[in-house]
């Protein structure tokens, strides 16, 4: 399965000391540019780096037409009031994951919540690490234990409710 | 897809809510007070508003340096 990713996905897993295993699920995460772009940390680059050469991540080009569409769901946004802002590599992000019809991964509530609301996204699956961590370790037996794990060591906390759900006093 | 758009919306705020309590829980605030100018006004939004990518321009850092900081804070993402 491939996917995309957004910028707090993709430096989040790379805190996270299972971070390889993201790969276990995904064959290809695909990181747009401006996702690189917004990346300093030396670790983060070097996850990216190593994982650019073993062919798990691929690179998706700025291009002006999904420039064009970035900001037009920007400003359709901005006129709904129910949702929260979305930042730009954010929503190209979300854009590419419409046009290549493969999941967008983040753990900003802006694009779970659009798909809910505006038609044109409500075909795109967005998935964030809570259910990223379900699909890897589920069968395994081991999800909570790597739950707990993946908030110690990237400071995510998932909501009450959706712990509860796994078996986890919040 | 628009059904229940107000119920929808309605258990949106209260995760917001629900969120936003979880931060200013959570936050080392003798951590957050003892910050530099803009850092410490960044964290302060972060606590409120959980919205990294705005937080992290109000301090001037790129995205990953100031997440470094937040996790410090012990600010959580709540998703």
């Amino acid at each position: 399965m491939s996917a995309v990713s957004d910028t707090c996905f993709i430096v989040n897993w790379s805190n996270f000391r299972r971070r390889g295993d993201l790969f276990k699920h995904f064959k290809t995460i695909n990181l747009p540019i401006a996702v690189i772009d917004e990346v300093r940390d030396v670790d983060v680059k070097r996850f990216i780096a190593g994982w650019i050469v073993k062919g798990f991540i691929k690179i998706l080009p700025s291009l002006p037409s999904i420039d064009v569409e970035t900001l037009k769901l920007i400003r359709l946004v901005e006129n709904i009031p129910s949702l929260p802002r979305i930042d730009p590599p954010e929503a190209y992000g979300l854009i590419y994951a419409k046009i290549l019809g493969i999941p967008l991964l983040t753990d900003n509530k802006a694009p779970k919540r659009i798909v809910k609301v505006i038609k044109e996204y409500e075909d795109v699956a967005v998935l964030d690490s809570l259910d990223v961590l379900k699909a890897i370790y589920c069968r395994r037996g081991l999800l909570r234990s790597r739950v707990k794990e993946f908030m110690q060591d990237t400071g995510i906390s998932f909501s009450a409710e959706r712990l509860r759900e796994i078996d986890i006093d919040a | 897809m628009v059904n229940g758009l107000e119920e929808l919306v309605e258990g949106w705020r209260r995760e917001d809510e629900e969120a936003r309590e979880a931060r200013r829980r959570s936050a080392d605030w003798s951590y957050i007070e003892r910050q530099k100018e803009p850092i410490k006004t960044a964290l302060k939004l972060m606590v409120e508003t959980g919205d990294l990518w705005v937080a992290a321009r109000i301090a001037g850092l790129p995205i990953d340096e100031f997440n470094k900081i937040r996790i410090k804070a012990k600010i959580p993402i709540v998703v």
